[in-house]
């Protein structure tokens, strides 16, 4: 679905001499959910905004659909139609005098038919967990949790086949966090295909399938979660493994023969144990 | 877009106009604006624009930054071309009636001045700027309005405000430019179609763009009073600026320069 094949990025800095991103090849197929980890600075975000074109590549192509993005005649807007990306810090980036105004923001700039425009919306609001009474709101008096779901539905909105989310739960509270990210998962379960960006990789075993480790700007792993998440290399790219991984590799945890994840996979193979010893 | 505006920016070097004093550079600046503005004739102009480039060369700056300032400033060159262009009812030269308006070659050449000047300011701005660190400034401003507070002038509240500024620009484009793409990521147009259709699209940025400089400075102004700034009361300084050699053969050259100028002015 999106390929890049040897992409390059360079920031024009005066002092920046390494570039951002280094000869990138990657494929994600439709329906896959990602996680893309990697230390401040190690071009996670470089290489998600290459994803929908708001970054040219200095080398290299980026594909959708196999056509090459860059070429002439290729319609951008069309493919951030269908690769919808949500921000760091999203509701930074509200401006409606309401919150339907915001999320039809797009809607207008895809020029979708007056009519489907409040369906479209009040469909959005559904998807994100919030009441479509909302819609007549300033989205400036809402709170920091619903500030974002609006600024998700105004991406949802379009009926996006790809999703990308940079820092989708960076500074909310736990319980919004976690709403949310039980919101992301359900998008993926849904058969959307979810690139999420994060430094938490917690978040991550909960979100993806698949993760990618980027750092100094080039892709250092690339595989399953499990995989990927219990390499002995981790903090060799600027990352510390979780402390569930970390307690289960201490203990010896395995879960069907592999290393544990999560809390719930923690507990299993504890209760297996317990019952070994019994 | 906005990751081109380049004017407020520092890049740290070690060049002999990095070095000089921040008063040296200040007065060179309103030095040279005054060359830039108080004179059109042509070897006068030319003579600036030679001392311009020599100045942006010695910097060791690429010169894309400096092409990326003048830029950035295309649409108030435009303009600035296009007012001065157009006269009342004029008739000498080849002229172009618009109504009471009529464009002819000696406007168009007027013009054509007023750009090729506001080009050398905003260069002569990213000279300085590029230079200059905004800590530098302040302390150079501070220096150089100091006596006025004998009559109660706020020098070192107006530098702190000029050098704080100056440091926010960057920070603020650099939020521009990531709205741009917020917006372009949800099918915004914001490069495209005709002037009216640009500023229009422009206008979602406008709202987060104030609401975020707002959080900034109140964020600023706590993190002042959490380390207990109280003004220019009882402060003392960690960083001394002293005239070296070469700061005063610069204030010696720049003064004979304009005091020259003024001489031909008034001859």
């Amino acid at each position: 679905m999106i390929e890049l094949r040897d992409v390059s990025f360079e920031y024009p800095e005066p002092d920046s001499k390494i570039m951002a991103l280094q000869h990138i090849n990657l494929a994600i197929s439709e329906g896959e959910s990602i996680g893309i980890i990697g230390s401040s600075g190690s071009g996670k975000s470089t290489l998600l905004l290459h994803l929908n074109g708001l970054l040219q590549p200095v080398g290299g192509e980026v594909r959708f659909r196999g056509r090459n993005i860059w070429e002439k005649g290729h319609n951008l807007r069309n493919l951030r139609q269908e690769i919808g990306f949500l921000f760091q810090f999203a509701e930074a980036n509200l401006f409606g005098q309401t919150v339907y105004e915001d999320i039809a923001y797009g809607l207008v700039n895809h020029n979708w038919p007056e009519k489907d425009r409040d369906a479209q919306v009040g469909r959005a609001l559904e998807l994100v967990g919030l009441d479509p009474s909302i819609k007549t709101r300033s989205p400036f008096t809402l709170s920091g949790g619903e500030k974002r779901r609006v600024a998700l539905a105004g991406i949802l909105a379009v009926n996006p086949k790809i999703l990308i989310l940079d820092e989708p739960t960076v500074g909310l509270d736990p319980v919004t966090r976690n709403n949310f990210l039980e919101l992301v998962t359900s998008f993926a379960a849904a058969g959307i295909t979810v690139i999420v960006v994060s430094h938490d990789l917690d978040e991550v075993v909960r979100i993806a399938k698949r993760v990618i480790v980027v750092a100094n700007g080039q892709l250092a792993c690339d595989g399953p979660v499990r995989e990927v998440l219990s390499n002995r290399n981790l903090s060799s790219w600027g990352l510390e493994p979780s402390e569930i991984i970390e307690l289960g590799s201490k203990l010896g945890l395995v879960c069907a023969g592999q290393p544990i994840l999560n809390v719930t996979e923690a507990v299993a193979a504890i209760l297996a144990r317990r019952w070994r010893d019994v | 877009m906005f990751k081109d505006f380049r004017v407020g920016q520092y890049f740290n070097g070690q060049s002999i106009v990095h070095e000089l004093d921040p008063r040296t550079k200040l007065w060179g600046y309103i030095v040279l604006s005054t060359l830039v503005f108080a004179n059109g004739q042509r070897w006068s102009m030319l003579c600036t624009a030679l001392a311009l480039f020599w100045l942006m060369w010695i910097t060791q700056i690429p010169w894309r930054y400096y092409l990326s300032s003048i830029k950035s400033m295309w649409l108030i060159l435009l303009i600035t071309i296009v007012f001065n262009s157009v006269r009342l009812h004029s008739s000498s030269g080849l002229a172009v009636h618009f109504g009471a308006l009529s464009l002819n070659t000696s406007g168009m050449l007027f013009g054509l001045v007023v750009g090729v000047k506001i080009v050398f300011v905003v260069l002569l701005t990213s000279v300085f700027t590029f230079t200059t660190s905004p800590i530098a400034l302040s302390d150079g401003l501070e220096i150089i309005f100091g006596p006025l507070t004998q009559f109660g002038f706020p020098a070192h509240e107006i530098a702190l405000m000029m050098s704080i500024t100056i440091r926010f620009i960057p920070t603020i484009m650099a939020e521009g430019d990531r709205l741009v793409k917020a917006l372009q990521a949800r099918g915004a147009d914001i490069g495209g179609g005709g002037l009216y259709k640009r500023a229009r699209n422009l206008a979602p940025l406008l709202i987060p763009l104030f609401i975020g400089a707002f959080r900034r400075a109140d964020e600023l102004a706590l993190a002042m009073e959490i380390r207990c700034y109280r003004g220019n009361t009882g402060r003392t300084r960690y960083r001394q600026l002293r005239l070296g050699r070469a700061d005063y053969v610069s204030i010696g050259a720049l003064t004979i320069i304009l005091l020259l100028e003024l001489g031909f002015k008034l001859a």
